[in-house]
């Protein structure tokens, strides 16, 4: 009884090994003792696309990776007009009323939230600008400055935060429930 | 061989061997499994994993657990106050998780909350988690904070209303039937790199919580970021996870439960077996599957089969817990 154990074991672990470690179980349903990988069409950001719960393709994600790289790009773009003193970037936000008066001499510069990124991640402005921060993305997300100096609350999908920074200086701040993501706003 | 050796054999595959020997449909049955991504392994203090079919099989006649046997239940990520396309009703999908729960033979005798109660700290959100919880029909709920339950306040409410017999920032241990339990909190020192983590505090309570205890004590380890490195990519791991899993790795029969990443990933080292949850709340895309992570909207017919609960067994005398992952629908 032992050695068909042994042998039951061997075979086991020899399937196991060419098991990845870490393995994406498929959502069993009652009754279904067991199955083979389903493939799920799932929804993502407005574009259905498929993947396997057992292997995880990168095969249709290659349009996604051309959409960042495009992203990447418009991100540059969008860096280095913010970058341009003067009133380039158009805001549909508009301002708090703290911040209206010196609007005529500021640039409305906006930070998007997408794909736990801060984009641009780094914006330079004059002092006495004021900045919106979009929530683009499909969770929930804050804008934390890593001084203590401003701290909005959990923005939702479509929530806007807005920052008038009056001094200027480097000013870091994060997301609070996703701290890996990261922004810097130089004001000059 | 019926389901009701099935299992036996599943719960005693550390210790002895199948009863019969090895049949070919039993052969077959744990390759099916292994063919669902369950993981198998014949190290000692396994876990094993059913359908609810099986489960349901299993279930002695009268539906009465032998004595000092019991079950206990994991809910994860209720994210109540959560607004968007993934779910549109976080609140009608976590009553058809009570549903699932209240129907469940033999009762749990308590409940694990592993985080994420809140979505976003909103007023009244704590309170409408708790009126929920309510018509559970459990003797106890324990709870561990999740990131959207502190980032806003640094945990101030979530310990002003679950802190109680807690220590440090709501670390907790108990004893139940024989298993040590212990919850650790992982979301309170969020690092730059936006690993969950520990700190060496925790630590050290964690090290003299476990040092009284015999290696054969089963240990039950519940928190919210997986204390393994799932997919540090996206922050699925905690930074200073394994100083704490060192300090488990002398007991026979460790199982980590894990909430955070909204889907069951499991995986064994050693003795030590580890289980991330379904969400009640929504989805998120499998590791690396996505630009990032986050609310992952799928087809309105296929969101209760993506959502659901756990059902954790325990047998005295056997160190292998029985799992069984119930979906809502």
């Amino acid at each position: 009884m032992r050695s068909r154990l042994a042998q039951w074991s061997s075979q086991l672990s020899d399937f196991m090994s060419r098991v990845p470690p870490w393995t994406p179980l498929p959502h069993r349903r009652r009754g279904r003792a067991a199955g083979c990988p389903h493939a799920h069409t799932l929804v993502h950001g407005g574009a259905p696309r498929s993947y396997t719960t057992r292997a995880i393709s990168h095969g249709p994600w290659s349009r996604q990776r051309r959409g960042r790289g495009a992203a990447l790009a418009v991100g540059v773009l969008l860096t280095w007009l913010v970058s341009v003193p003067g009133p380039i970037v158009a805001q549909d936000t508009p301002p708090p009323p703290e911040a209206a008066a010196t609007m005529a001499a500021a640039t409305a510069p906006q930070v998007t939230l997408e794909h736990e990124k801060f984009g641009p991640a780094t914006v330079t402005i004059r002092a006495g600008t004021t900045v919106t921060w979009v929530n683009n993305d499909g969770d929930l997300h804050t804008v934390t400055s890593s001084q203590g100096l401003f701290a909005s609350p959990g923005l939702d999908p479509g929530d806007t935060f807005a920052y008038r920074f009056t001094a200027p200086g480097t000013y870091p701040y994060f997301c609070a429930v996703h701290p890996h993501m990261k922004g810097t706003i130089l004001v000059q | 061989m019926t389901d009701d050796t099935i299992r036996a054999q599943h719960d005693h595959t550390h210790s002895e061997p199948p009863a019969g020997g090895l049949t070919r449909r039993h052969a077959l049955a744990c390759m099916a499994w292994a063919g669902t991504g369950l993981v198998w392994t014949l190290a000692g203090g396994l876990l094993s994993s059913q359908t609810l079919g099986q489960a349901a099989a299993a279930q002695p006649a009268a539906g009465q657990p032998a004595r000092g046997d019991f079950a206990f239940v994991q809910i994860s990520d209720t994210h109540i106050g959560f607004k968007g396309e993934a779910n549109p009703d976080v609140i009608a999908t976590l009553h058809l998780a009570i549903a699932k729960i209240n129907a469940l033979q033999p009762a749990p005798a308590f409940l694990l909350h592993t985080g994420d109660l809140t979505h976003s700290q909103k007023a009244g959100a704590f309170d409408t988690l708790a009126e929920i919880l309510k018509s559970v029909k459990t003797s106890q709920v324990f709870y561990v904070p999740g990131e959207h339950d502190v980032f806003l306040d640094g945990g101030k409410e979530f310990l002003n209303r679950y802190g109680q017999g807690t220590t440090g920032n709501g670390w907790q241990s108990f004893d139940y039937q024989g298993v040590h339990f212990i919850g650790l909190v992982n979301v309170l020192n969020f690092k730059a790199a936006g690993l969950g983590s520990l700190g060496p505090d925790q630590l050290d309570w964690l090290k003299n919580d476990v040092a009284r205890l015999s290696s054969s004590t089963p240990l039950v380890v519940f928190t919210h970021i997986p204390l393994w490195a799932v997919y540090p990519t996206w922050g699925w791991v905690t930074e200073d996870g394994e100083q704490a899993l060192g300090m488990l790795k002398r007991f026979g029969s460790v199982t980590v439960l894990n909430g955070h990443i909204h889907q069951i990933l499991q995986k064994v080292e050693g003795h030590i077996t580890f289980h991330t949850a379904m969400s009640t709340a929504w989805p998120q895309p499998a590791p690396g599957a996505a630009p990032s992570p986050g609310p992952l909207k799928v087809p309105a017919e296929q969101l209760h089969h993506v959502l659901g609960i756990r059902d954790v067994h325990y047998v005295q005398g056997q160190h292998s817990l029985a799992l069984v992952e119930t979906p809502l629908g």
